[in-house]
C-alpha cells in the first residue's frame, strides 16, 4: 500500500513540468557551483603551497645572521584550503589568510579575502552548500506543499479517508514518493560530490575526507527529510494549499534570511567582544605589568638570572659559559607566551560562545545547526581556523625558542654582533600542518548535532503518530 | 462614486483586518531590532575612536612635555631619534568618524578599518588593521536597518497587494463591483494606492522614528539631505515592489498563483540574482592575491637588504630631493632604514599597481552588474547614504595615502638631516581629518540608484496598468 502511495506521488511529480525544470536548474546550479568551487579549491591550494615553500626557502637562505635577527625576520605562514571547501566555504573569506610569526609576539591572521571583494559578495557566495541550504528546501517546499491540501481542495481526501486509507499510512507514502523524487536531485549531486573530491585532493589526507564528505551528506539528508516533514505536516493542517505555502514560505524565509542575521546580532548582544584597540593594549599591559600586576620586568629578569647562575653554579654573569641575554630573551618569550594564551584563549571562546547561540537559535531555524556543522566538517569553521592559528603559533615559539637557545648554547653574554653560519636555518623544520581529523571536527558541534537530531526524532514521530488532521 | 469615498472604504476594510496590523507590528519590531544593532555598532565604533583618541593625545602630550623640557636645555630629558618618532613616538591615527546617519547600515564597515595608525614605514605594514570580529558574524552579516529594507519590506508589500482583482474574484464581490456607477480599474488602482500609502506613510514613520530614536545629528549639515535621500531610495524601491504587485495582479490569476509569482520575483531579485552577480564577478574578475602580494614583498625587502649600501645609494640616485638634506653617513640607521624601505617600496610598484587595477577591474564589472537587481541596487545606496558603503572607506584610504605621504615628507626630510625635533617642529606634525565628499556626488550615486530602481518599477506599472484595462475582469 505504502510503496502504491509512493509510486503515485512519485509519478505525479515526474509528469510535472515544473518539477522537472526545477530539478534541472537545482542540478546546474549545484554543478556550477561545485566546479567554481572546485576550481578556486585547486588555485587556492597551489597558491598556498607556492607560498609555504617561497617563506620557507626565504627563511633558510637568509644568511649568515644573529639567531635573535633572524627570529625577528621570522616568516609568514599562509592558511591552507581544506579539501571538502569546495563544498562549503564558510568562514575562510572572512577569516584572515595568513599571519607573521616573529620573536615577541603572536600576530592576529590579517588579509581577509572578503575584504578585497565587490560587495554584492556579502548577499552570499554561491557555494554547492548555499545551493543545498537554500534552493533544495524550496524545490521541497515546492513539491509538497499541496500532498494534502490540494487533495483536499479536489476532494480526493475525503474519498481516501472513505476508502478506509489511514491517513498515517498516506503521510508515509507521500514522504516516501516524494523522498524518491527528490533522489534524481541528490543522488547525482552526491555522485558529483564524491568525483570533485577526488579530482580535487585526490584523498590526499586519506580516507578522512571521505568520512567528512559522507558526514556531511547524513547532515543534508537529515535536514531535508526535516523540510519534507514540515512540510507535509503544514500541508496536512491547512485550510487549502494557498494557506500551506505561504506559511511554508515564511517559515523558508525566517529559516534561510532571517534568522542567520538575527541571531548572529544576538550572540554578539549576549557574548560581546572588545576592540581590537582594547584587546592589543590589554595584551600590551600584560605584558608590561605582569599578568597578576604584581610582576615588573625587573624582578622577573632578577629572578631569571639567580636562577642561571645557580644552575650554572658560577657567581656572576660573566663567568656564565653561555648567553644570559639568550636565556633572559626566552624567559620573556615564556612570558609573553602566556600572556598570550590568556588573551587569544579568551577571544576564541568567545567566539565558541557566540557561535554556541546561533547553534541553540537552530530550535527555531534548523538551517542555523545544519549551516554550523557543514562547515565544521568540510573543516572551514571557526574551530578549524582556531586550530591553526593555534598550531602556527606552536611553531612560532618553537623557532623563537630555536634562535634564543642556539644563541644561547653558541654565543656569550653581550655579544650581538655575533653571527650564526648560514646552514643553521634549515635546522629548524619547516612548517607542516596536519589538520585535526574528523572526530575533533564533530566535538564542538554536538549542541548542533542535538538540535538537528531533535528536529528529525519531530520528523519521524510525525511520521509515525500523526495527531489530529484535517480531512474536510 | 467620489474618489475620497473608495479610498475611505477601502481604508476601513483594510483597517478593519487584523492580518495587515500583525504584520505592521512584525516589521515595525524588525526595523527596530535593525536600527538597535546599527546603533550599537556606532557607538562602539565611537567609544573605540574615543580610546583611540585618549591614547593618542597622552603620549603626544608627554612628547611635547618633553620636547618642551629638551628645548628649555634640561640635558636629563631623553628624547627619541626622529626616525623613531616618526615610526612609533609620535605617531596619529587617521580616524574615520562614524557619518551622520551611520546607525542606520552596518553594511560593509564591519570588514574595513575605521581608524589607522600613520608611520612612517610603508603603507603595508600599517593598512591592516582589522577590527576583531567572529568570523561566523562577518559571514552572516548584521541584522540592521537596510536589511530590513531590502529583505523584508517587499514581503510586506507583497502580503497587502497580491490579491487585489483576484480576491475579489474568489470571493464573488467582482460582479457587485462592475455593477457600480465607477470603472472597475480606477476601483483596483485606488485600492492599490490605499495599501501604497499606507506601506509608504507606514515605512516613512518607521524611519523617521529610527532617525529621531538613534539620535541622528539633526542639526549637522548634510543630515536632512541625507535622510531624504535615504528616504528617496526606500520611496523608489517600494515603488518597484508595488509595480511588481500590479503587473502581477494584471495577469489576472488566483490569488495562489499571485503569491507564488510575487515570491519568485522576491527570490530571484533578493537572493538568486546577487548571489549569481557575485559568482560571476567573483570569477570573471577574482580578487588579485593577498598571498602572493606578501610573497613577493619579502622577496623584494630581501633583495633590497642584501643589496646593501648599493640599494642605499641606488635610492639617493633616484631620489635627488632625498640626497641633497644629507649625505647619509652609516651611523644614520633610519636613515638607511628608510632608503632600504623606499627602495623596496618602488620596486614594488608596478605590482602594487597590477594588485589595484585587478581590484578596479572587479569593481568596474560589479557596478555593471548590479543593474540586474534592484536590491542590488537599493543595498548598495543605503549603505552610500548611511557612509557604510566601500565608496566611502575608499575615500577614506585614499585620504589616508595623501596624509601617510606628507607624514613621511615631514619625517624623511628630518631624518635625513639628522635634525632634532624642536617645539616648532612638534607643533608642525601633519594632523589627519576625515574631509566627507562633497554632497553633490553622494546624490549623484544614489540620484542613479534610484533612477535604475524607478525604470524597471515604471516598465512594470505601465504593462501592469494597460493590461488591467483588457483582462476580463469577470469571473471566468
Amino acid at each position: 500500500m505504502i510503496v502504491r502511495i509512493a509510486r503515485k506521488e512519485m509519478t505525479e511529480m515526474f509528469r510535472d513540468g515544473r518539477f522537472r525544470w526545477a530539478s534541472a536548474i537545482v542540478l546546474g546550479l549545484i554543478l556550477i557551483a561545485t566546479l567554481t568551487g572546485l576550481r578556486s579549491y585547486r588555485a587556492l591550494a597551489a597558491e598556498q603551497v607556492a607560498a609555504e615553500t617561497a617563506m620557507r626557502g626565504f627563511w633558510v637562505n637568509q644568511g649568515a645572521k644573529n639567531p635573535h635577527s633572524a627570529a625577528h625576520y621570522g616568516l609568514w605562514v599562509f592558511k591552507p584550503k581544506m579539501p571538502l571547501s569546495f563544498i562549503d566555504q564558510g568562514v575562510d573569506p572572512f577569516t584572515g589568510q595568513t599571519t607573521w610569526l616573529e620573536a615577541h609576539k603572536q600576530n592576529e591572521f590579517t588579509r581577509r579575502p572578503a575584504m578585497d571583494q565587490a560587495s554584492v559578495a556579502r548577499f552570499g557566495e554561491w557555494t554547492a552548500a548555499a545551493v543545498l541550504q537554500l534552493l533544495i528546501p524550496l524545490l521541497i517546499i515546492m513539491l509538497a506543499f499541496p500532498a494534502f491540501a490540494g487533495e483536499r481542495e479536489s476532494g480526493t481526501l475525503t474519498q481516501l479517508a472513505a476508502l478506509g486509507v489511514p491517513m498515517p499510512l498516506l503521510l508515509r507514502g507521500k514522504a516516501l514518493g516524494t523522498a524518491a523524487a527528490l533522489s534524481v536531485v541528490v543522488v547525482p549531486a552526491t555522485v558529483l560530490g564524491v568525483v570533485a573530491l577526488a579530482l580535487g585532493s585526490g584523498f590526499s589526507r586519506g580516507v578522512d575526507d571521505l568520512v567528512r564528505f559522507v558526514a556531511i551528506l547524513v547532515v543534508y539528508l537529515a535536514y531535508f527529510l526535516v523540510i519534507l516533514v514540515v512540510t507535509l505536516a503544514v500541508s496536512a493542517r491547512s485550510r487549502s494549499s494557498r494557506a500551506a505555502l505561504l506559511i511554508l514560505l515564511a517559515f523558508w524565509t525566517v529559516n534561510s534570511l532571517i534568522a542567520p542575521r538575527a541571531v548572529t546580532d544576538l550572540a554578539r548582544r549576549v557574548h560581546p567582544t572588545t576592540s581590537s584597540f582594547a584587546f592589543q593594549q590589554a595584551v600590551t599591559d600584560d605584558l608590561t605589568h605582569g599578568i597578576d600586576g604584581h610582576n615588573p620586568a625587573d624582578t622577573r629578569r632578577q629572578a631569571v638570572e639567580a636562577q642561571a647562575l645557580k644552575e650554572y653554579g658560577v657567581l656572576t654573569l660573566d663567568a656564565l659559559p653561555v648567553n644570559f641575554d639568550a636565556i633572559a630573551m626566552q624567559a620573556s618569550e615564556e612570558y609573553g607566551n602566556q600572556v598570550f594564551d590568556k588573551h587569544f584563549n579568551a577571544l576564541y571562546d568567545r567566539y565558541r560562545a557566540q557561535n554556541a547561540v546561533s547553534q541553540f537559535g537552530a530550535a527555531m531555524a534548523p538551517l542555523l545547526a545544519v549551516r554550523s556543522l557543514s562547515m565544521g566538517l568540510a573543516g572551514t569553521d571557526v574551530e578549524q581556523h582556531r586550530h591553526f592559528a593555534t598550531e602556527a603559533e606552536g611553531y612560532r615559539r618553537g623557532l623563537v625558542a630555536f634562535a634564543n637557545n642556539y644563541l644561547r648554547d653558541n654565543t656569550q653574554t653581550g655579544e650581538w654582533d655575533w653571527k650564526a653560519s648560514p646552514e643553521v636555518w634549515a635546522q629548524y623544520p619547516a612548517f607542516s600542518y596536519d589538520a585535526p581529523r574528523v572526530a575533533s571536527a564533530i566535538a564542538p558541534q554536538l549542541r548542533a548535532i542535538a538540535m538537528l537530531a531533535g528536529w528529525l526524532l519531530l520528523a519521524v514521530i510525525a511520521l509515525v503518530r500523526t495527531p489530529a488532521f484535517r480531512i474536510d | 462614486m467620489r474618489t475620497s469615498r473608495l479610498v475611505r472604504f477601502e481604508w476601513q476594510l483594510l483597517a478593519g483586518d487584523r492580518t495587515p496590523w500583525l504584520m505592521v507590528l512584525l516589521f515595525g519590531a524588525l526595523m527596530a531590532y535593525g536600527a538597535w544593532n546599527g546603533l550599537s555598532w556606532t557607538r562602539f565604533q565611537e567609544r573605540t575612536i574615543a580610546d583611540v583618541a585618549t591614547e593618542e593625545s597622552g603620549r603626544l602630550a608627554k612628547l611635547d612635555t618633553a620636547i618642551a623640557q629638551r628645548a628649555a636645555g634640561d640635558t636629563t630629558v631623553r628624547i627619541a631619534a626622529v626616525g623613531a618618532l616618526g615610526a612609533a613616538g609620535a605617531v596619529r591615527y587617521a580616524v574615520l568618524p562614524p557619518a551622520a546617519l551611520a546607525p542606520l547600515a552596518v553594511g560593509s564597515s564591519d570588514l574595513f578599518p575605521y581608524y589607522t595608525k600613520v608611520s612612517l614605514r610603508s603603507k603595508q605594514s600599517f593598512i591592516v588593521n582589522d577590527e576583531i570580529e567572529n568570523p561566523h558574524n562577518l559571514l552572516a552579516g548584521r541584522f540592521d536597518l537596510a536589511f530590513a529594507i531590502v529583505f523584508v519590506l517587499p514581503l510586506l508589500i507583497m502580503a497587502l497587494t497580491y490579491n487585489l482583482v483576484s480576491a475579489e474574484r474568489e470571493q464573488g464581490t467582482m460582479a457587485l463591483m462592475l455593477s457600480q456607477p465607477v470603472s472597475a480599474r480606477r476601483v483596483l488602482l485606488l485600492k492599490l494606492a490605499v495599501r501604497a500609502g499606507f506601506v509608504l506613510a507606514l515605512t516613512l514613520a518607521l524611519t523617521l522614528g529610527v532617525v529621531i530614536g538613534t539620535g541622528v545629528p539633526l542639526s549637522m549639515p548634510g543630515t536632512w539631505a541625507r535622510v531624504l535621500l535615504w528616504v528617496s531610495v526606500v520611496v523608489a524601491y517600494s515603488a518597484f515592489w508595488i509595480a511588481a504587485a500590479v503587473a502581477v495582479n494584471a495577469l489576472g490569476r488566483s490569488s495562489a498563483t499571485n503569491a507564488l509569482a510575487l515570491l519568485g520575483v522576491w527570490l530571484m531579485v533578493v537572493v538568486v540574482v546577487p548571489s549569481l552577480v557575485a559568482a560571476f564577478v567573483t570569477t570573471m574578475y577574482p580578487a588579485p592575491s593577498r598571498v602572493a602580494l606578501t610573497t613577493e614583498l619579502r622577496k623584494v625587502s630581501d633583495q633590497a637588504a642584501a643589496q646593501g649600501d648599493t640599494a642605499v645609494s641606488q635610492f639617493l640616485a633616484d631620489h635627488p630631493e632625498m640626497a641633497q638634506l644629507g649625505a647619509l653617513s652609516t651611523r644614520n640607521a633610519w636613515g638607511r632604514t628608510i632608503a632600504l624601505q623606499e627602495r623596496t617600496e618602488d620596486a614594488m610598484r608596478p605590482t602594487y599597481a597590477a594588485f589595484d587595477a585587478a581590484l578596479a577591474a572587479q569593481r568596474v564589472a560589479a557596478d555593471r552588474l548590479r543593474v540586474l537587481s534592484p536590491a542590488i541596487l537599493v543595498q548598495d545606496a543605503l549603505h552610500d547614504v548611511a557612509g557604510r558603503s566601500v565608496t566611502r572607506y575608499r575615500d577614506y584610504s585614499a585620504q589616508v595615502d595623501a596624509f601617510h605621504q606628507s607624514w613621511q615628507q615631514y619625517f624623511f626630510r628630518r631624518v635625513f638631516a639628522e635634525a632634532t625635533m624642536t617645539p616648532a617642529d612638534f607643533a608642525a606634525l601633519p594632523r589627519f581629518t576625515y574631509r566627507d565628499e562633497a554632497m553633490g556626488a553622494l546624490v549623484q550615486r544614489v540620484g542613479v540608484a534610484v533612477l535604475l530602481v524607478l525604470l524597471p518599477a515604471l516598465l512594470l506599472a505601465g504593462w501592469g496598468v494597460a493590461r488591467l484595462r483588457t483582462v476580463s475582469l469577470a469571473e471566468r
